[in-house]
């Protein structure tokens, strides 16, 4: 993939193997001041509802990894990949949930799930993709496409930003989402085709959880993080009220999220404050 | 399951008719997207009918792929897939554990290969003018080839800056995607192209590449006599060049060479050819315009003649 254009080194070892060598990454040990940057309380909203940034705090803690964790008003202005959250270990930071995930299996630190079956690696990624694509192009739908939602994001930039800079910004998060959804075909459809296609996955991930506690294995993965902190997501906000009807008939899901946030319950208490 | 079983009758009436790009490449059509679907419909064992867009201006205008039952339009895979699904869903073969793997499987396709495809093809400025843009433009007519190429072009990059078939016996819409992109990029004679070698190098995607293409879209035997055709012209082009006589040795060694550059040899000549015959007649005619030929006619008379 050496020779492909800029957009397409989008997850963090393509990007690594250019710029810095492998074997240095994998020989430093973790930092002690490892500082994540996550968007601050009022922003998260607009970033798909801080899912991400819920399931990377989720991730590190999972693997013990010391972090400390920092809200701030630019992460998407810091990261080198134009999307928070941030991980600022020693001289390297990284961005997005994927690639932090592929930078601590560069470091040996990896979930049991990874130890015990390695051919299940593409398994997880192809779940992990599935699972943000369909969630966030939802979100993203509800959010952008919605003139009471709108309101919110307007009040929450003149929050955060002076006056002409607050107008600028704003108009410039929301021609951006709007291309994005436009180039993945999501903006012209109707509210309803939107949710049913979400609902579509959800069925395919209720049918894959029957029986079983995880998705994949039975053990936790990266993708069962990422499944539940999109799931948390979904009951913070009332906004998002609509996609959780969706979900109340699909029992398996709604025990795992019972089951994971049993588990994880500490976790999301202590580090990021959420009951 | 005996695919004969699964076979479903419609009236001439309801039958889905399909639009696409003509073929090239030893392909059925060009685009990934229209091989996509007609290797899907394939699969389904849906009959159809497959309806060839050769005319530029309907090229140009319309969207591919496009298809056509009970006289409504549907355009794109997204809404094609949709419509085949409501008459018979071939992804249900699958269990219960398998179809959520295959839907996950093709998210990740979709997600990294499909983009890296397009860039290969449309944003490399070496394989865009050598292979992508000449096989497109080459249905369309002069001003309108540039145009619709430019609008495909300009699709493809907003959309990127923006943002193996499985275990089981049933072909799906998963091996639909792999084989309607892996096949464009395993056959089209790009120029510069990391992903080709890697999918080269890939044995096991090469021989469901193969094996689908054998069993879903024999070649037409009017393109192979049209190959034929070509190739006497080339052998007999080669007779003529000096290069023949001065290395007959080498010569023999690659009277064996493959049909595909064989061809693609045959095409070069042929711009070749046409070039010469150009110049020729641009100075034949600056010739006659300066005066510097001339032609005169002798008018006998033939009265004179007769009288004497």
């Amino acid at each position: 993939m050496a020779g492909l254009s800029e957009p397409y080194n989008e997850s963090f070892l393509p990007l690594i193997q250019k710029y810095y060598s492998l074997e240095a990454i994998a020989r430093e040990p973790w930092h002690s001041d490892t500082i994540l940057f996550l968007p601050s309380k009022n922003q998260m909203f607009i970033e798909n509802g801080g899912a991400e940034s819920i399931a990377t705090s989720i991730y590190l803690s999972l693997l013990n990894l010391n972090h400390e964790i920092r809200y701030v008003k630019n992460v998407n202005e810091m990261s080198p990949s134009g999307k928070g959250p941030l991980l600022k270990c020693g001289k390297y930071s990284i961005g997005e949930f994927e690639p932090i995930v592929n930078f601590c299996n560069l470091k040996g630190y990896r979930l049991l799930a990874n130890y015990l079956d390695n051919s299940k690696k593409t398994e997880i990624k192809s779940y992990i993709l599935l699972i943000q694509k369909a969630f966030s192009e939802t979100i993203e739908y509800l959010l952008w496409k919605n003139n009471s939602v709108q309101k919110v994001i307007k009040e929450s930039f003149n929050q955060n930003y002076s006056w002409p800079l607050n107008h600028i910004l704003y108009l410039n998060e929301f021609y951006f989402n709007r291309n994005k959804l436009v180039s993945n075909k999501i903006w012209n459809l109707e509210k309803l085709e939107v949710l049913e296609k979400f609902r579509e996955t959800n069925d395919c991930l209720n049918k894959k959880l029957e029986g079983s506690l995880y998705l994949i294995g039975n053990n936790m993965t990266e993708a069962d993080i990422l499944l539940f902190s999109y799931l948390k997501v979904l009951h913070l906000y009332s906004d998002f009220d609509e996609t959780l009807n969706l979900l109340h008939d699909f029992r398996n899901i709604n025990d795992f999220y019972a089951n994971m946030s049993r588990k994880l319950q500490n976790i999301l208490m202590e580090k990021l404050e959420l009951n | 399951m005996n695919r004969e079983e699964n076979q479903i009758n419609y009236s001439s009436k309801d039958e889905f008719i399909l639009y696409v790009w003509p073929g090239e490449w030893d392909l059925p059509t060009l685009d990934p997207e229209c091989l996509t679907i007609m290797s899907y419909l394939k699969f389904a064992q849906v009959q159809h009918k497959v309806q060839i867009v050769d005319k530029a201006w309907d090229l140009f205008k319309n969207p591919l792929p496009r298809m056509t039952y009970k006289q409504k339009v549907y355009i794109g895979i997204d809404q094609i897939v949709d419509c085949i699904k409501k008459k018979k869903n071939v992804d249900l073969l699958l269990n219960e554990k398998n179809y959520p793997d295959m839907i996950a499987l093709l998210c990740l396709f979709k997600q990294k290969f499909i983009p890296a495809f397009n860039s290969l093809c449309w944003l490399d400025e070496d394989n865009t003018y050598t292979v992508t843009r000449r096989a497109y433009g080459k249905n369309l007519r002069f001003p309108l080839s540039i145009l619709k190429v430019k609008m495909i072009a300009e699709d493809i990059r907003n959309s990127i800056m923006c943002q193996y078939r499985s275990s089981h016996v049933q072909p799906t819409l998963l091996d639909a995607y792999i084989f309607g992109y892996l096949s464009i990029l395993i056959k089209a004679p790009f120029v510069n192209s990391p992903l080709k070698n890697h999918a080269v190098a890939c044995s096991n995607l090469c021989s469901i590449i193969t094996r689908i293409q054998k069993e879903n879209f024999p070649q037409d035997k009017k393109n192979l006599e049209k190959d034929t055709q070509q190739l006497k012209f080339l052998n007999w082009f080669k007779f003529l060049s000096l290069k023949n006589w001065i290395k007959s040795s080498d010569s023999s060694t690659n009277g064996t060479a493959p049909k595909f550059s064989d061809i693609e040899e045959w095409e070069k000549r042929r711009q070749q050819i046409i070039a010469c015959t150009l110049a020729l007649s641009a100075m034949i005619i600056y010739a006659f315009a300066i005066g510097f030929i001339r032609v005169n006619f002798i008018t006998t008379d033939v009265e004179i003649i007769e009288k004497n």
